[in-house]
């Protein structure tokens, strides 16, 4: 299919009803290979669970924790896990801000995968706490002895910044489902308990001009109060590091740094699960080669800002050349830790930046998926280098140490990724994935869009791009 | 718009003329003065790294603005690319700043007695003249693609004066082998020239964050600096373009859906200032490190605190809850008003970043006092006025091609979010028939 072809919308021939029935199918019709992952992640969960209840019997020192790196895998999966969450607001909330009409067949999914990526980010400081039964002392509870949480605890902070993130990513995530549960309600093909759990959602949803009224206000409310929680979650998570005085974490920079890198993989891992969903239940359709193109963009750009904070951030501390600060700085770039090093810079910057500037590489989805995989394996070993070289290597020489994760560590942070799965497996059978009503919205402006007698698809494509450049100077008429 | 005034222009010509000669004069006698350690030259250099700072990054923001299409920028094209021009003429106020430092001079040259140049114990002056040359390079490059998109227009505007300019134009847009488009051109460079005076920008901040002095060493330096000056630019351009627009008489080019758009971005910038500000100081607040508490205490509730406690008004207060309600985005005056404030409270912002920290921050026993003169304020206005007056001699205050390319645009998009149409493919029955 040429490039041309392309342009014009693959929905332009179907009837809202073929739209609506082609939406549904992922949730309505099961696949063996539906089956198989969801036993297969489930039971990758339960092998976590497993593991977790050992730490709990034998303790923490089964980890490989321990002085002075006591901060290992699960403060790593934590950041990872609150990153990845970044992708819902940033592709929903700012795409809509900004009114990106490319965002229409992606917000649902990467508003599920923030919820889902929450759940996971929020049980890591809750399994490093150790003595997990005492978690409560964090809730601010006036109770029996008087005593009230500790604010300036980053637990604290954590736990707030997280359950007030996934409040709004659930209200967020809920509304913009509520005039598709109201058409699924209402289908031919929905019955049963789907039919029952769709009407007790919808809110009694009939599509009329008011509730779209309403429904258009509280999205714009949602929108404009959930992007300030959403920069100051992985603020606060920045804050964890940046507000003591270990070497390598006492930076000013690092809150927008941690929000940049979070918004990078975050939308890598919305490609890669969007590439995913496109060949299993074949909505080639609906997430185009053109989605891939603006979202390699947008990733291209943000790569570029992860870059330039990495080395405002780099330079500044080797330069200073500070006695406390070097021995961190050596260990992580060509030091002990070299290796991995290389690894996060080719993946999180040379990488995208070279494949993501070709534009015929932006719309070859194999490419984008390997990339996009690429790059979340590169920010995991990026919060690794933040956490453990700074730890490893204190103000102290003779206290310096290192650290490699257990078995049990490593089985939980497996576990986090089949739990993650799991979930959205669920999600899928339930809900549709694609909001329907997004969709026929953007088709419904993209039809209207006409120059002269030729239908133009304007939302996705530059003007000048289409074959109708603006004429040149002097031969326009005044 | 081609009937150009001249009264007006001769008004902003003699005006910027007096106060760039008063500048000068204050530049001479500030070269004079024996500043001390540990002042320095520290009034002078923080008013150049504002004006360069908001002088580009009015022009970075509508580069911004022309990649992600949005239509409003069309009224501030011209007005941005004048500022453009006034942060390349600051540019060359560089060698002056340099001339407080003479003795190091030999430092950046590349002779046979050391090949190498000394990067490391010199980085300031490096990064200083890689900023400076980068944003010089970029910048003219970036408004002679304008200029060539502009010259049908040029003689109309010039009278009859400029047939050589549009010669040039034209002449060099003939050499133009690859026959590509203007328009993709200017749009292409400006994906450049963002990452080059990004760049720029952050060395400037790298001046400074690449030190040991308390306050002076964070890593946010860079970015921040970036940052507010893309704010300082935003403000400064609302004044440049509201201005043209009573002088001019471009009520119905500068119009108020412009200002209010702009005045939407302002809120973003004023959080923007906030998130950056708030980060530095508290992760330094929280670190608790005394040299650097000297510091933070010394601008919050010390030495400047009118300074600061204006800054965290003008720059973030007010325009938060100003430019939040449409009908006030939409009050001109009050919109002209507040960027002045902003614009005031940036460059109060650079002196503390720059000047006070220096005076205050390495050790409370060379702690001295020096205040900004007023000369010395106002040799970077008088740029700004006398540079502004004598390029539109040559241009319009508008850009017409710009101006044009949006009218062909708009006569096309003639369909946008017509959201009660939309929701009749969901429930036709539904759709209001007014």
């Amino acid at each position: 299919m040429s490039q041309s072809d392309e342009r014009v919308s693959p929905l332009r021939d179907r009837s809202p009803e073929d739209i609506n029935d082609d939406l549904i199918r992922p949730v309505l019709e099961t696949s063996g290979g539906w089956w198989i992952l969801t036993v297969l992640t489930g039971l990758g969960g339960a092998w976590a669970l497993g593991a977790f209840i050992y730490q709990l019997n034998v303790g923490m020192g089964t980890t490989g924790l321990n002085n002075p790196v006591n901060w290992g895998f699960y403060i790593i999966n934590f950041v990872f896990w609150v990153g990845i969450s970044h992708s819902g607001t940033m592709i929903s909330a700012i795409l809509r801000l900004t009114k990106a009409e490319w965002r229409y067949p992606i917000t649902r999914a990467a508003e599920a995968m923030t919820l889902f990526s929450l759940m996971m980010a929020g049980l890591f400081p809750l399994i490093h706490l150790g003595r997990n039964w005492l978690f409560w002392y964090m809730i601010p509870l006036p109770w029996g002895r008087g005593l009230w949480p500790n604010f300036r605890s980053p637990l604290l902070w954590d736990m707030t910044a997280i359950f007030t993130y996934m409040t709004g990513s659930s209200l967020f995530l809920y509304l913009a489902l509520i005039p598709d549960l109201g058409l699924y309600r209402d289908h031919e093909k929905v019955t049963g308990w789907r039919k029952t759990l769709y009407k007790v959602l919808s809110l009694g949803w009939r599509g009329t001009h008011f509730q779209w009224r309403w429904f258009e206000r509280a999205s714009i409310i949602m929108t404009v109060v959930i992007i300030p929680v959403f920069a100051s979650v992985h603020t606060i998570v920045s804050w964890d590091f940046g507000m003591t005085i270990v070497p390598g974490w006492h930076s000013t920079i690092f809150a927008p740094y941690f929000v940049v890198g979070a918004i990078l993989s975050g939308v890598a891992a919305v490609i890669t699960l969007m590439v995913l969903l496109r060949w299993s239940y074949g909505l080639e359709d609906y997430i185009t080669r053109e989605h891939f193109d603006q979202l390699g963009k947008m990733l291209l750009g943000v790569s570029l800002l992860w870059t330039y904070f990495f080395v405002t951030e780099t330079g500044t501390v080797w330069f200073s050349s500070e006695a406390v600060e070097k021995p961190q700085l050596i260990a992580r770039t060509i030091g002990q830790f070299w290796p991995l090093f290389v690894i996060m810079v080719v993946t999180n910057t040379v990488i995208p930046v070279l494949c993501f500037s070709i534009k015929r590489f932006r719309r070859w989805i194999p490419g984008m998926l390997v990339v996009s995989l690429l790059i979340n394996v590169g920010m995991f070993i990026e919060r690794f280098l933040i956490i453990v070289p700074s730890l490893a290597h204190t103000a102290t020489p003779f206290s310096w140490g290192n650290y490699a994760p257990s078995w049990v560590e490593l089985s939980i942070t497996v576990g986090a990724l089949c739990g993650f799965t799991f979930l959205y497996l669920l999600f899928i059978k339930l809900f549709p994935l694609i909001p329907v009503w997004e969709i026929k919205e953007g088709e419904h402006s993209r039809q209207y869009r006409t120059v002269g007698d030729r239908e133009i698809p304007e939302t996705l494509a530059p003007i000048e791009e289409r074959g109708f450049p603006p004429p040149k100077f002097g031969r326009r008429e005044p | 718009m081609n009937e150009r005034s001249s009264s007006p222009l001769a008004r902003w010509f003699i005006g910027g003329l007096l106060v760039l000669g008063g500048g000068l004069v204050g530049a001479g006698f500030l070269m004079r003065l024996p500043l001390g350690n540990p002042a320095g030259n520290a009034v002078f250099f923080s008013q150049f790294l504002f004006w360069i700072g908001s002088t580009t990054g009015a022009f970075m923001l509508i580069g911004a603005l022309r990649l992600v299409r949005a239509e409003w920028r069309r009224a501030w094209t011209r007005p941005a690319e004048l500022l453009g021009a006034v942060g390349l003429v600051i540019c060359l106020f560089w060698p002056v700043l340099l001339s407080r430092r003479t003795a190091f001079l030999n430092r950046i040259d590349i002779s046979p007695h050391a090949f190498w140049p000394a990067f490391v114990p010199e980085w300031g002056l490096w990064v200083e003249g890689i900023a400076v040359m980068g944003v010089l390079g970029m910048g003219l490059y970036v408004l002679f693609q304008s200029m060539v998109l502009e010259r049908e227009w040029l003689p109309s505007w010039i009278e009859g004066s400029s047939e050589k300019l549009t010669e040039v134009l034209k002449h060099i847009e003939s050499e133009d082998h690859d026959h590509t488009d203007p328009r993709s051109k200017l749009k292409r460079s400006t994906v450049l020239f963002l990452i080059v005076l990004s760049i720029t920008l952050t060395l400037l901040g790298w001046g400074y964050g690449m030190n040991l002095v308390p306050g002076w060493s964070p890593t946010i330096f860079g970015a921040y600096y970036l940052a507010t000056s893309i704010q300082a630019g935003a403000a400064l351009l609302l004044i440049a373009g509201l201005t043209f627009r009573v002088v001019f008489g471009l009520e119905d080019i500068v119009t108020k859906h412009h200002v209010d758009q702009l005045g939407k971005l302002m809120v973003a910038l004023a959080l923007f200032w906030f998130y950056f500000r708030f980060a530095e100081f508290l992760t330094v607040w929280y670190g608790e490190i005394p040299e650097e508490i000297h510091v933070f205490t010394s601008q919050t509730v010390g030495v400047y605190p009118f300074l600061f406690w204006f800054q965290v008004g003008a720059n973030f207060l007010v325009p938060l809850v100003y430019f939040s309600f449409p009908r006030l985005r939409r009050c001109l005056s009050g919109v002209f008003v507040l960027s002045l404030a902003i614009l005031a409270g940036s460059s109060m912002e650079r002196w503390m970043m720059f000047g006070a920290v220096h005076i205050n921050g390495q050790s409370v026993l060379i702690g001295s006092g020096v205040s900004a003169g007023w000369i010395t304020s106002l040799v970077f206005p008088g740029v700004l006025l006398i540079v502004i007056g004598l390029a539109l001699l040559m241009v319009p205050p508008v850009a017409r091609w710009e101006w044009e390319d949006g009218e062909w645009m708009r006569g096309r998009r003639t369909v946008g979010q017509d959201i009660k149409a939309t929701y009749s493919l969901l429930d036709p029955e539904e759709v209001p028939r007014d």
